[in-house]
This record gives structure tokens, C-alpha cells and sequence, in this order.
């Protein structure tokens, strides 16, 4: 048996085949669909960590057919889709424990956690595409598995929020469509490769070009909300905390971020998208995001949406970082990549644990639930350290190397966007932190469910605890071999040896 | 050998997370959390300076050592660390918050220790950002509003001074291509950029070390930090932003004679300062919070020295170094001894000691023959005589009499406490030892560092004549002075009273915040967040009221402080 074939599409099926099974298991078999939900993600997690050393041992992963004359569906492991999916797959692995617990006793499980199955398929096919139209059909299977989950309470808020997310990825699909169409009728096909496979053009389509640029990065900057285009993530944070959770750190907005990524490093190159003089309009892009962002989080007070305008601004962390277009910015935006799901998704499970076990969603009601929930709001302070960037969170990683790649290519400006970033970041986070430790509680809590000796149920605690370890390590260890950092590194390595 | 480094740090890190952990781990680890601060201590006193161990794994590849100043700085920090955690074992004994307080104590000391063995730009403000943050824990500790307000102060100053600070770094490591501490100071020195990197520092260390006017966070925040954390705060955490000045600064590298001015003229007028609105406080550790800041505003003074001359900074660091170890034990001292007063009453013997050990430590401050302070003074004395810097040399015997003034009327608030006829209290000896240990170095230190470490300043053992004289007179003018004013103030009882409110500056800052918010067109829940933490300090209707107040006695302070500053420039016009 070819490994090197079979090993990408087992990694697909593996929550493929577990989101059919779940649908074919009836509404009642709790049981049975939670073991078949977490054996899936543990095999998946095992076949990615089996690429992960296989990649970094020399040997390739491809898996490929053509499933239309001239387009090829293309699979394939490289440097960066080995990053992501790392990332996907450990987190899948935690978010299908926490929304185990979160969702017990509550009702259509069954069509949850098929959608969720499906809903990190596409994720991962949207990680391991090896091509532009492979990454766009798994990009749009993301939207429409995701739908379900975040319309799954069915209260006119969540079916509100559905339909404005449909509305948004919809059209940012379309346009996206009409960018790669353009492109495949230019070059033929479009193979993702380190250094970009568009230079033959250069001259003779500068202008369309640069024009579908615009196009797929109007596209992708749907999930990626980039401002204007963002106005659908805080309404989706109706949607139950691992779906948030999951939505904010690795599926949806990260499939965005990362395909920014892709195409200015695998369609179009570095150096060739810095010719079309295309990159420093997104980096100012991407400041202005950061800024609105973070203002626009100072004035939220329920919990979820602040972290959703939170993400709004970190994700173009990601954005500046590829725009900056200097070796360590790069570095800066890829760890980041890592980094930020890791604290984000830390994030929404602790707001998830208060609102689920006290029933708390507002910023004002969370006074004095440090005491109560100890490891839950020190698992949120430390995420939240590392959303400001204060070391040695992996936040800070992320934000050293923005800054140097700033200063690397002579783009003081930047060093201002991330330092105000940071004292915004500051200006809505401390507060939180603050009441939850410092303040005392109001009135008695309402324990909303029996949890035993522990401040909640297993499930939920267990998660949070271990992405803001991950989160901790991940900065603390910067330096050790196969961290997101040194990952990160040896892409820019890659990226820049031509 | 790297164990043991790493040690120095993390075994406070992790005591003080195991201080937050459950039973039983919790009582064994408050139990040893008053010893935290001995490896630091042990290694101070084992390791030969120039000593480095290099953890590739750890952060971004972690340098830690000890040159010649992070060894003074570490034995004199591990002291005063240790004293305040033995004196807080009895102090808190009652607190039922004191998990909470032991986990914030033993993070700065974390922090403070890792940053003075730091040898990489990373790790360097990795530790001193714990530090800060972990501060705030402290500072904010009893939780009474005064405690909330100061904390909101430090916080905001403390976060706007860590992004200066970044900046200065994200700029010093992008002209250095390395994250070696080492050779910062001097990639600063050739940097395109360098003015602003000095500026960008100096400002973001300036917070910490409460150069004026950035000094605003310190007497709110002193005076609410139980006692235990005053004497860390004061005694070493702020000679954390003094470190990161001789870290990063090109001093000794580049001569930059306006930068020198700029900063030495910002040290002498914060000494100042800090006597004049020390002189207007009626609590006792305000009063000794703006002694810091007059204080830490001589060693301002030193740095300055640095910046004047590339030859200067030698005997300029000694200077800076000599101070640093003389003004922690001193103001330990002069803390704890707040603490102990607060035990002592009754006993007669019990007031005599305190008295007399507060007595010399206060003397010491002053810059008393034979005291730490009298060899920290010599050694800034020669440094600026070095750098012909002879205006400086004409000032220090007058801040010497603005110390000697403030110290008086300390020792007599203290004396006042001691006499108002409580109980006689029982011995408390966590309490007292620690004090009577800090008190005795401050007396011995300067016998005792030739044995320790050679610095470049005139042997401190060596007592002449012309020594003597140039550190009594002024203590001697200082005590005259001080019976003048109090006998002139007694006969004219219609003098008016000043009043300064501690914080100072940040009253008015306070005026304005408040009014900004108003003026804006606010959503309902805008009222939490960003206007909370970074515009509202505290917006009441009755404190208005009080501020108006406050406001008024202002105007007379400005008076002062107006001519103050004339008299100054008059004699910077005689050079």
C-alpha cells in the first residue's frame, strides 16, 4: 500500500466517514457517537502526527485525480498545510471533548456533531489542497457545513446571524469564484508552489492580474473579516461555545487567513505580489483592521462578542505579517497562525465554562468568578496575556516578530499599529480579568448544573486548561525544535531560498 | 550549574503557583514563601561576576549571567527580598487574603530576579513585564478604594510604559541583528534612529523609576501596598527601571551632551520635587514614597553623567551602583520601620529601639558620615567632579538638606505614632528581626562591599576628615532649617497650610479624564472598558468636589514649586 497516497485521504475520511456515522446514529445513542466522535479525532490526530514526522523525515504526501478534463483534485502535504493541520486536528480532538460536555442533555446532537465532523473535513481539505480550485471547493463545503452550527439553537438570533453569514460567505465565495475562473483561464491551472507559479505573466496580464488579486483576497477577507468585510462574525457568536470556539480558531476565519497566506506565497509569490505594488495596501488594510477591531471591542459587553472583535483584529495579525513581505514578518504572520488559535480558542472555551456553569455572559457579572472558577479564569488571564502580547505567552512570539519584520523592511508605521493594538488589547482585556479576581461577587452564583468536586463538569475544564498550557509552552518554548515557531521558521526558510 | 540559574527565578514562580493550588501543597509552599528569595541570595554571594550559562531552548534562546552591576544589584534585591518575606510571614499572619497576597510577592520576585540575571533582550522583558504585572496584585491588595485607585494608575502608566519600552526594543534589536543584551547599549550607540531610542527608554523606564513627571503612580501606590510590598516596590523593584537604563542606554558608548543635560537636569529637579511634596504629606510612607523619588532622582543624575562624557560612565555606573545598594537597604529599612512602629507601642525599651534604627536609617539617607548613604554620596560626588559636571557638585550638599528635612520630620511623625499610648504590645520578632537586620547593614554595608566586589569608587573604609565634613554639614544645615521653619510656623499660625495630594500631578490628570468622558457622546455600555480602565480614575460626584479643593491648595504648591524651579535655573545661570 502507498502510504504517501493513502495517508492524506485517510486523514480526510477519518472525520468524514465519523460525521456519516453520527447521522446514521440515532438521536439517543449518547454513547456510542460520543466514542465514535472522539475515536475519530484521535485517529486523526495520530495519522496527521504520522505525516507530521513522515514530512519532516523527506518523505512526500500526495494524493491527486482529475475529476473534471484540466482539473485536477489535489491533495498534498507541504511545510505550511502540515502547520495548519497539526493545529486543526489537536484542536478538533479538544473542542469534540468540550462540546461533548457542553451540549449534554440538550437536544439535536445528532445533526450537531455530523455537521462538526463534516465541518473539520472541510477544514482539513481546505489545509492539505495543493491546488487553487481543490482549496475553493473544500473553502465552500466549509460554509455550508458550518451554517448548521451556527444557526443550531434555532432562536430568531442564531437564524438572524445565519442568514447574514450566508449572505456575507455567499457573495465572498462568488467573487472568490470569479478571481479563480479568471486565473485558470489565464494560466491553465494553478498548483500551489513555494515562490508562485504566476511569473510568466507577469508581463503579459500585470494588470488583470492585479485585479484578480483583489478578487480572491475580497474573497477570502469574508472569512478572514477583514474590514468591511467582517460584519458577520460578532452576530455568529450566537452559536454554541465549541462552535465558536472551533469558528475562531481554526475553521472558518483561520481557512480565510490561511488562504490569504496561500495565495500570496503559493499563486502568486512573495516578491511577484510585491512588484504588482498590491502588498502595502493590504498591510494598510490589515492595520486598520487591527485598530477597528480592538476599538470596537472596548465597547462590547457581552463576553462573546468583545473575543469576536477581538478575532476581528488578530486575524489580521496574519494578514500584516504576509504583507509585510520581509522574512521575519512572514515568520511573525505564520507562528501567528498557531499562536493565535491556540489563545483564541482558550478564549471561548473559558467564556463558554462561565456561561454554561453560572450562567454568566456579560462583562459587568463576571466579578469575583476567579475564586469560584480558579482554573478557568486562569486559563482566560493567561489567554488574554497572550492576546495583549505580553511574554512569555505565544502572543508575544507572534507580535517580536511583526515588529522586527517591520523594522526589517523600514515600515516604522507598523511598530505604532501593533503597539496601539497592544494598549487596546489591554483596555479590554484587563478589565475581565480584573473583576474576576480582584472584585468581589455581587450575589450568590446560580449553579446551572451539578458538577462535583471540580468548579465544572471535566469536559469543559479539561480543554480550556490544555490549549492555554499550549498556549504558554508555545511561547516559553519558542526556541525548542518542531515549536510553531521554528515551523514557522523553516517555511521562511523555504520562502525565501530562491 | 543552568539548573541552579534557572532556579533563582523559577523557584519563586513556582512557589507561587503552588501557593495557589490546593491543600496541602498550599501550606507547605506559604510556609517556605518567606525563604523564596535565598538562591538568589546564594548565588549573589557563590558566583564570580562574569559568570554566564546560555538556555538555547528556552524563550528565544535564554542568556542569563552576572556582570559586575547585576551582582550588586542581586545581593542587595535577594536582602531586601528576603527581609520583606520573613517580615510579611508575621505581617499578613492575620490577612485572610494572604494566598493571594504570597502569590503576587513571590511572581515580582520572580520577576525581579530574572531580569537582573537576564542576558537577552527576551528574557529581559519577559521579567520585568511579570514584575509589573504581578505589582499590581500588590498594590491593590487591601482593596479599598485608595488601593483601587492607585492601581489603576500604576496599571494604566505601567502597560503605556511596557509599550515605550517595546518599542525601544523592537528598535535596538533590529539595529543590533541580536537579542544579546550585551552588545544593546552599544547598537543603540551607531543606531540612525538613536535619539529616538533614547527617548523611547528613557521614557519607558522612566515610569518604573519615577522620573518626573512620570513619578505619578508611586506615591498613590506606596502608601496603599501593605507594608511588606512598600518596602519590594520601593527598595528594588523600581531600581529595575534604573537597570534597564544601564542595559540598553549607549551610555559610556557615545557622547550625547544634550541628552546628558536633559537627563541630569530631570534627576536634580525630581530631587527636588520629591523633598518639597514629601515635606507637605501627612502620612509617613507617602512621605518616604516621594523620598524615593527624590532619591531615585539623584541616581537620574548619574545616568545623566553617563550620557555627558564616554569616560565619565565608569565612575558614573559605580556611583549609580553604590546608590542603588545603599538606597534599597535604607529605604527597606526606613519601610519596615513604618511596620514595625505599628507593633512597638507601649514598651519603652521597644520605642527606643525603633527610634534609634529609624533614626540611622533616616541618617543614612541623608548621607551621614560612616553611613551607606555617606559612601553613595561620595562616590556620585567624584563621578561628577569626573565629568566637570561642577553644577551637580554644588547641588548635592542642598539635596542633602532637602533629605535631611524630610527624614526629621519622618523620625518625628514616627515619634508622634509611638507616643499615642497604646497597650504595650508583644514582641513580634518576624517583625523585628528582618528590620534590625536591614538597619544594620545600612549602618555596615559600606565596611563590608570591599570584601565583595571591587567597584571603582574611593575606598568607602577610608574615613577622613574632609569626608566627615562633607557629609555632616549638610545633615547639620538640614536640623537647623527644619527648627527655623518649625519655630516660624509655630509664632505665625496664620501661615497658610500646604497641602500637596499625594499623586500630585495626577489630580489634575484625574480633573481631565474626567471631563473628557462627559463631553463624549457615550453609549450606555461604553461606560465599562476602555473609558473605565484608561480615562475613568474614579469619577464620583463628591470626589469632584475634592478635587476643586485640592485644586485650590494646588495653586499654592505651583507658587513653590514655581520658585523652586526659578531659584534653579538662577543657578544654572551662574555656571
Amino acid at each position: 500500500m502507498d502510504w504517501g497516497f493513502w495517508l492524506p485521504l485517510l486523514t480526510l475520511s477519518s472525520s468524514l466517514i465519523t460525521g456519516v456515522f453520527i447521522f446514521l446514529l440515532g438521536e439517543e445513542r449518547h454513547l456510542s457517537r460520543s466514542i465514535l466522535n472522539i475515536t475519530g479525532a484521535v485517529i486523526k490526530l495520530a495519522l496527521v502526527g504520522v505525516m507530521f514526522v513522515g514530512y519532516y523525515r523527506g518523505r512526500s504526501y500526495e494524493a491527486g485525480w482529475e475529476f473534471m478534463p484540466g482539473l485536477e483534485l489535489l491533495i498534498r502535504v507541504d511545510s505550511l498545510s502540515i502547520l495548519f493541520t497539526l493545529l486543526s486536528a489537536s484542536l478538533w480532538l479538544l473542542t469534540t471533548i468540550y462540546a461533548i460536555g457542553y451540549l449534554e442533555d440538550s437536544p439535536n446532537r445528532r445533526r450537531f456533531f455530523g455537521f462538526f465532523s463534516l465541518c473539520v473535513t472541510a477544514t482539513m481539505g481546505v489545509a492539505l489542497a495543493g491546488n487553487l480550485i481543490t482549496f475553493f471547493i473544500f473553502y465552500e463545503l466549509l460554509t455550508i457545513t458550518t451554517y448548521p452550527l451556527v444557526v443550531h439553537r434555532g432562536t430568531r438570533e442564531s437564524i438572524a446571524a445565519g442568514r447574514t453569514y450566508l449572505l456575507y460567505t455567499a457573495f465572498g465565495g462568488a467573487v472568490m469564484l470569479a478571481g479563480v475562473v479568471w486565473l485558470y483561464s489565464i494560466a491553465g491551472t494553478v498548483d500551489f508552489e513555494s515562490g508562485g507559479v504566476l511569473w510568466e505573466f507577469a508581463d503579459s496580464h500585470r494588470s488583470q492580474l492585479v485585479v484578480i488579486f483583489g478578487l480572491l483576497i475580497a474573497g477570502l477577507g469574508v472569512k478572514a473579516a477583514l474590514v468591511p468585510l467582517h460584519g458577520w462574525l460578532p452576530q455568529a457568536m450566537v452559536a454554541p461555545a465549541p462552535v465558536s470556539a472551533l469558528l475562531h480558531a481554526v475553521a472558518v476565519v483561520k481557512a480565510g487567513a490561511y488562504g490569504i497566506v496561500r495565495v500570496i506565497y503559493d499563486v502568486y509569490g512573495l516578491e511577484f505580489t510585491s512588484s504588482l505594488n498590491v502588498l502595502t495596501p493590504l498591510a494598510l488594510l490589515a492595520s486598520f483592521t487591527i485598530i477597528y477591531g480592538s476599538v470596537r471591542a472596548l465597547n462590547q459587553d457581552e463576553i462573546k462578542r468583545r473575543l469576536a472583535f477581538s478575532t476581528v483584529s488578530q486575524l489580521s495579525y496574519i494578514v500584516l505579517g504576509t504583507a509585510l513581505f520581509g522574512p521575519l514578518g512572514t515568520a511573525g504572520g505564520l507562528v501567528h497562525l498557531m499562536h493565535q488559535g491556540l489563545m483564541k480558542i482558550t478564549l471561548f472555551f473559558c467564556a463558554g465554562n462561565v456561561a454554561e456553569t453560572l450562567g454568566l455572559h456579560h462583562v459587568h457579572e463576571v466579578n469575583g468568578v476567579g475564586r469560584r472558577m480558579p482554573l478557568t479564569m486562569a486559563a482566560f488571564t493567561l489567554g488574554a496575556l497572550g492576546m495583549i502580547g505580553i511574554p512569555p505567552m505565544a502572543g508575544f512570539i507572534s507580535k517580536w516578530y511583526l515588529g522586527l519584520g517591520a523594522l526589517e523592511t523600514g515600515q516604522y508605521w507598523v511598530i505604532g499599529v501593533l503597539i496601539a493594538s497592544s494598549l487596546l488589547n489591554a483596555a479590554y482585556f484587563l478589565p475581565i480579568v480584573y473583576r474576576a479576581w480582584f472584585m468581589q461577587p455581587e450575589h450568590e452564583w446560580t449553579e446551572l448544573h451539578p458538577h462535583g468536586r471540580l468548579e465544572t463538569q471535566w469536559m469543559l475544564l479539561l480543554p480550556p486548561v490544555l490549549t492555554a498550557m499550549m498556549a504558554l509552552g508555545a511561547g516559553v518554548l519558542a526556541a525548542t525544535p518542531y515549536s510553531p515557531l521554528e515551523l514557522a521558521l523553516e517555511i521562511v526558510e523555504e520562502l525565501y531560498q530562491r | 550549574m543552568i539548573a541552579f540559574w534557572i532556579a533563582i527565578a523559577l523557584v519563586p514562580a513556582l512557589l507561587a503557583v503552588a501557593v495557589a493550588s490546593p491543600q496541602p501543597l498550599r501550606s507547605v509552599a506559604t510556609l517556605l514563601a518567606p525563604w523564596a528569595a535565598l538562591p538568589a541570595l546564594v548565588l549573589a554571594l557563590v558566583t564570580a561576576s562574569g559568570s554566564t550559562v546560555t538556555v538555547p531552548w528556552l524563550l528565544l534562546g535564554m542568556q542569563l549571567g552576572l556582570d559586575v552591576t547585576g551582582q550588586v544589584f542581586l545581593l542587595v534585591t535577594s536582602i531586601v527580598w528576603l527581609a520583606a518575606g520573613i517580615f510579611a510571614r508575621g505581617y499578613l499572619a492575620d490577612d485572610q487574603h494572604r494566598g493571594r497576597f504570597w502569590f503576587f510577592f513571590l511572581m515580582s520576585m520572580s520577576g525581579n530576579f530574572g531580569l537582573i540575571i537576564a542576558l537577552d533582550v527576551v528574557t529581559f522583558y519577559f521579567a520585568f513585564a511579570a514584575m509589573t504585572f504581578a505589582a499590581y496584585g500588590l498594590v491593590v491588595h487591601t482593596g479599598s478604594d485608595s488601593a483601587r485607585r492607585a492601581g489603576r494608575t500604576y496599571m494604566v502608566m505601567s502597560v503605556i510604559g511596557e509599550m515605550f519600552i517595546l518599542a525601544g526594543m523592537f528598535l535596538t534589536v533590529s539595529e543590533a541583528g541580536s537579542i544579546d543584551l550585551r552588545i544593546a547599549s552599544g547598537a543603540v550607540a551607531v543606531a540612525d534612529d538613536r535619539n529616538l531610542i533614547v527617548a523611547l527608554l528613557l521614557v519607558g523606564f522612566g515610569v518604573k523609576v519615577g522620573a518626573l513627571p512620570l513619578h505619578m503612580w508611586l506615591p498613590l501606590a506606596h502608601p496603599v501596598a501593605p507594608t511588606p510590598a512598600s518596602a519590594v516596590l520601593s527598595g528594588c523593584m523600581i531600581k529595575a527601571g534604573l537597570l534597564g537604563w544601564i542595559r540598553f542606554l549607549p551610555l559610556g558608548e557615545v557622547a550625547l551632551e544634550s541628552w546628558g543635560g536633559f537627563v541630569i537636569a530631570a534627576g536634580l529637579l525630581a530631587a527636588f520635587f520629591g523633598v518639597v511634596a514629601g515635606l507637605l504629606q501627612d502620612d509617613p510612607k507617602t512621605l518616604l514614597a516621594y523620598s524615593s523619588i527624590s532619591q531615585m532622582g539623584l541616581v537620574t543624575v548619574a545616568v545623566g553623567i553617563g550620557f555627558v562624557g564616554t569616560d565619565s560612565w565608569d565612575l558614573a555606573l559605580a556611583a549609580a551602583i553604590v546608590y542603588v545598594l545603599h538606597h534599597s537597604l535604607a529605604k527597606g529599612a526606613l519601610f519596615l520601620g513604618v511596620g514595625v512602629v505599628g507593633v512597638a507601642k507601649g514598651s519603652l525599651w521597644m520605642r527606643r529601639t525603633v527610634l534609634t534604627g529609624l533614626t540611622v536609617a533616616a541618617l543614612a539617607l541623608a548621607g551621614a558620615p560612616l553611613t551607606s548613604g555617606a559612601m553613595a554620596k561620595t562616590a556620585l560626588k567624584d563621578a561628577a567632579g569626573l565629568a566637570d559636571a561642577t553644577f551637580v557638585d554644588l547641588m548635592l550638599p542642598v539635596t542633602s538638606i532637602g533629605t535631611t528635612l524630610l527624614m526629621t520630620r519622618f523620625v518625628l511623625q514616627m515619634r508622634a505614632q509611638l507616643n499615642d499610648g497604646a497597650a504595650p504590645q508583644r514582641f513580634q520578632p518576624l517583625l523585628w528581626l528582618p528590620w534590625v537586620a536591614l538597619v544594620a547593614l545600612t549602618g555596615s554595608i559600606s565596611w563590608l562591599l570591599p570584601w565583595y566586589v571591587d567597584l571603582e569608587i574611593a575606598d568607602p573604609t577610608v574615613i577622613t576628615m574632609a569626608k566627615v565634613w562633607s557629609g555632616i554639614w549638610p545633615v547639620l544645615a538640614g536640623l537647623v532649617v527644619f527648627g527655623g521653619a518649625t519655630f516660624l510656623l509655630r509664632r505665625f499660625s496664620a501661615f497658610p497650610r500646604l497641602h500637596v495630594p499625594p499623586g500630585d500631578l495626577i489630580v489634575v490628570i484625574e480633573a481631565v479624564a474626567r471631563s473628557v468622558p462627559r463631553s463624549l457622546p457615550t453609549r450606555s455600555d461604553s461606560q465599562r472598558g476602555w473609558t473605565r480602565l484608561v480615562m475613568r480614575f474614579q469619577f464620583n460626584r463628591p470626589r469632584f468636589v475634592q478635587v476643586e479643593n485640592n485644586l485650590s491648595t494646588w495653586r499654592t504648591v505651583g507658587v513653590v514649586m514655581m520658585s523652586l524651579i526659578l531659584v534653579f535655573l538662577f543657578l544654572l545661570g551662574l555656571q
